[in-house]
């Protein structure tokens, strides 16, 4: 705890010295101007908003976008007939960012919410699928065999054996989505925004509120690295005996 | 026929010609990993296959085992006429790990077999005791695997095979993987359970000592590429048997000299 809490605290006051110093002030502004600026948005009210804003669609887009892909990622891996279907189109579209997508997506989809969800759902179900599929693929054959010899059937397989073993994989597919999630949103609240973390960080340059804008960046940083572990520990805690040293980081 | 009658009878296994190729990855011709492989194994036998390895006795296991199709041949089992992988069939594997489902305990791990055919909790619950206790795992019905020892977790895979009371037993040189103490320990264990059971047993293994310890018939198998059954030596001698015994010993150097004529000829092959 102490190792891992030492890095940060050398990198804070390193930057602590630097700003004013070696960096002009406005361009660099110190933790504490940061931690002025956090203040000041919070009492405002608009650091609250906005963090709640990406997060709902974050969350609501990476769970709605994992759902999905997710038995797709199993079917592709199971069937070579599914993943013959299937192949070209998924790695036709996992090319096409989602923020090529923004205008597309809310003429399809509205202004609203829903077009930012499907925008992350997208985003992430690519992700999640290749990392699904690839979890099937990697069991080994003996398991499969076994089971059959066993006497599982291939809905049996498919649900009892394939799915539990492939969902290491999974997790940690969902892991890394989260990472895309965060990025798709906060470039699509910078492109086509009224609220969210993105839409802060960019329009406070339209007040020249460097601070503003570190203070956005520096909440993005701390709201995904909370999501991460909340995730990891959820999952532990819920999936744990799927997960456990299954060897993945 | 012969071969009608015996096929009814559980326990019994009957191979006819059987042979299974691969297409070879650099070749990309159909590469025979196993051919014209003919024996028959009565109810209650203690069929050993020994080989060295990379002979073809995974591959010939996993044909009789239903996972594998064979190209060429017949194979009866009791039960024959129902798509394979036939029931009455259990199998250990060589891998320690791979077989096993991790996110399973030991105990989920044995009711699997008995959850797939439906039996009931209570009834589940007390034949993975039995069967635990029988392999000596007992204690440890609630760990995993991955908390498990190399022999523990093999024991685990007879546990497993056995709980749904197959017929016809097939191992797959299932103790190749722990060290040499557990492996004479587990030795004993499956002459045991054989002689207590009496199921059909089809052990492959390379090991020579361990065939004759174990077989009532040993079935020699060619080294590779294109492996058969060179020859099946009997093995009479009585149960538990001395491997210091000079009868053993004398049929020890026979296999011995076979074994050693095959590999080398293996070797003396030019790669295709």
């Amino acid at each position: 705890m102490t190792l891992s809490a030492s890095g940060l605290v050398v990198i804070i006051i390193l930057w602590q010295l630097a700003s004013g110093t070696l960096v002009d002030a406005f361009i660099l502004p110190s933790p504490l101007a940061v931690l002025r600026a956090a203040a000041e948005l919070i009492e405002d009210g608009t650091l609250p908003a906005d963090v709640a804003v990406s997060l709902f669609r974050i969350v609501v887009g990476w769970l709605i976008g994992s759902a999905l892909s997710i038995p797709v990622g199993l079917l592709i891996g199971s069937s070579g007939m599914v993943k013959r279907a299937i192949d070209p189109i998924v790695h036709f579209f996992r090319f096409i960012p989602a923020l090529a997508l923004v205008t597309l997506f809310i003429l399809w989809f509205g202004v609203e919410e829903q077009s930012k969800i499907a925008l992350i759902a997208y985003a992430v179900s690519f992700i999640v699928l290749v990392n699904t599929a690839t979890g099937v693929a990697a069991i080994p054959r003996d398991k499969l065999d076994a089971a059959r010899i066993l006497g599982a059937n291939s809905r049996q397989l498919f649900l009892w054996v394939i799915a539990p073993a492939a969902a290491p994989y999974a997790f940690v597919g969902m892991r890394i989505a989260m990472t895309a999630a965060f990025v798709t949103i906060i470039g699509a609240e910078i492109i086509a925004g009224r609220a969210g973390l993105g839409y802060l960080v960019w329009t406070a340059r339209l007040y020249f509120r460097v601070d503003w804008i570190f203070a956005g960046v520096v909440t993005i940083g701390v709201l995904g690295f909370v999501a991460d572990r909340v995730w990891v520990a959820l999952g532990r805690r819920l999936f744990g005996r799927y997960i456990a040293r299954s060897g993945l980081y | 026929m012969a071969a009608a009658t015996t096929a009814q009878t559980p326990g019994t296994v009957e191979l006819q010609n059987v042979g299974k190729a691969f297409v070879g990855r650099t070749t990309q011709r159909q590469e025979w990993a196993i051919r014209h492989v003919t024996f028959s194994v009565e109810a209650g036998e203690f069929f050993v296959l020994l080989g060295p390895s990379g002979c073809g006795k995974s591959t010939l296991l996993r044909v009789i085992a239903g996972v594998i199709a064979p190209m060429e041949g017949r194979i009866f089992i009791a039960h024959d006429g129902q798509a394979a992988p036939w029931p009455g069939l259990g199998m250990v594997f060589q891998s320690i790990d791979s077989p096993l489902f991790d996110w399973l305990t030991a105990r989920e791990n044995v009711e699997f077999g008995l959850w797939l055919r439906s039996l009931g909790r209570a009834q589940r619950a007390e034949r993975a005791r039995h069967f635990l206790t029988l392999v000596g795992l007992g204690g440890h019905a609630h760990k995993f695997p991955h908390e498990m020892s190399g022999g523990m977790k093999q024991r685990l895979q007879i546990a497993r095979a056995l709980a749904t009371e197959p017929s016809i037993l097939l191992m797959d040189e299932p103790f190749a993987s722990v060290d040499a103490q557990t492996r004479r320990i587990l030795q004993n264990e499956v002459q045991r359970l054989w002689l207590e059971t009496r199921k059909t047993i089809l052990y492959v293994t390379h090991d020579i000592r361990e065939a004759l310890i174990l077989g009532q018939r040993i079935a020699v198998m060619t080294a590779g590429p294109t492996a058969t059954i060179a020859r099946i030596y009997e093995q009479k001698m009585p149960y538990p048997r001395d491997d210091l015994d000079p009868d053993f010993s004398a049929r020890f150097r026979v296999l011995e000299a076979h074994i050693a004529g095959e590999v080398s000829k293996g070797w003396g092959e030019p790669s295709p």
